[in-house]
């Protein structure tokens, strides 16, 4: 991912003049993948369904505040640095996924597209970094609202070590939803 | 931003149509495909703007802030939902 990255950078120095070709090429690749995730998100009703029926009502409601809490953040955010409330928002509902939300707010401006790119991958590195700190000492739910979107999958394991192994339910389920979320939230965001 | 919505609309109602044939579909190799691709136009375009190139330093520490503030945001709510939920 870094190296696709690193290698784009080069090329755009290297030849600037095609930066409308690359914006175009980019937001076709990203039509592409918002449509095939979409095909993944209706695929995976059944395990979502499932899920529904055995998990307690913490975790079940724990999107909706890692959501809020993140939405929450990225105005504090947007007030500290400056960024317009909109982008602070929509950088803010990337919720760690930053191979989607940079793409998505790079149809606005490259510029916001980097800072979403940057600020939701150093998430999931703070993430790798913090839960172990942690030690479970906040509660089981801090570690998954901590992954985010990521919570499914690359810091899945952390969470089990550091929630407990009868969280693993939750922590799929929670990145699931966080993951159907944020191209809805960023897409509805953009648009308002 | 509409049209996407809308792309991801049908992409959900082809996945529920699919969703008993899981296994021919084959979405993970198109998804990390697209993903690179993206990746890299997304980066050329940062590389071709000069302007980015300038305020990298500006971007970077902006990120840091809402890196921070997210990932606290979402950490500190869930942890007063779950106070809140075990009293």
């Amino acid at each position: 991912m870094l190296l696709a990255l690193t290698g784009g950078i080069l090329l755009g120095a290297v030849f600037p003049s095609y930066s409308d070709s690359y914006s175009l090429y980019g937001q076709a690749f990203l039509y592409i993948l918002i449509f095939v995730i979409g095909i993944s998100v209706g695929a995976s009703t059944e395990t979502l369904r499932r899920a529904l029926k055995v998990l307690k009502r913490d975790v079940l409601l724990l999107p909706l505040f890692s959501i809020s809490g993140a939405l929450f953040g990225g105005i504090i955010a947007g007030v500290l640095t400056g960024v317009p409330l909109k982008i602070s928002l929509a950088v803010a509902a990337g919720l760690g996924w930053y191979s989607l939300a940079g793409p998505m707010l790079s149809v606005v401006s490259p510029a916001w597209g980097a800072l979403a790119f940057l600020s939701n991958i150093g998430r999931e590195i703070l993430s790798f970094s913090l839960i172990p700190l942690l030690k479970g000492k906040k509660g089981p739910l801090v570690p998954m609202a901590m992954g985010g979107a990521t919570a499914m999958d690359t810091t899945m394991p952390m969470i089990t070590r550091f929630s407990g192994e009868e969280y693993v339910l939750g922590a799929l389920y929670n990145g699931m939803v966080l993951s159907m979320m944020v191209p809805l939230l960023i897409g509805f965001i953009l648009s308002m | 931003m509409i049209y996407l919505l809308l792309v991801f609309s049908i992409g959900i109602l082809l996945g529920l149509l699919l969703k008993n044939r899981e296994r021919e579909f084959k979405g993970d190799s198109s998804l990390n495909v697209s993903v690179i691709l993206m990746i890299f136009f997304m980066g050329a375009s940062i590389g071709s703007s000069e302007a980015i190139r300038e305020s990298a330093l500006s971007i970077g520490l902006q990120s840091l802030v809402f890196l921070i503030s997210t990932l606290f945001g979402s950490a500190s709510f869930a942890y007063l939902w779950w106070r809140w939920a075990s009293d």
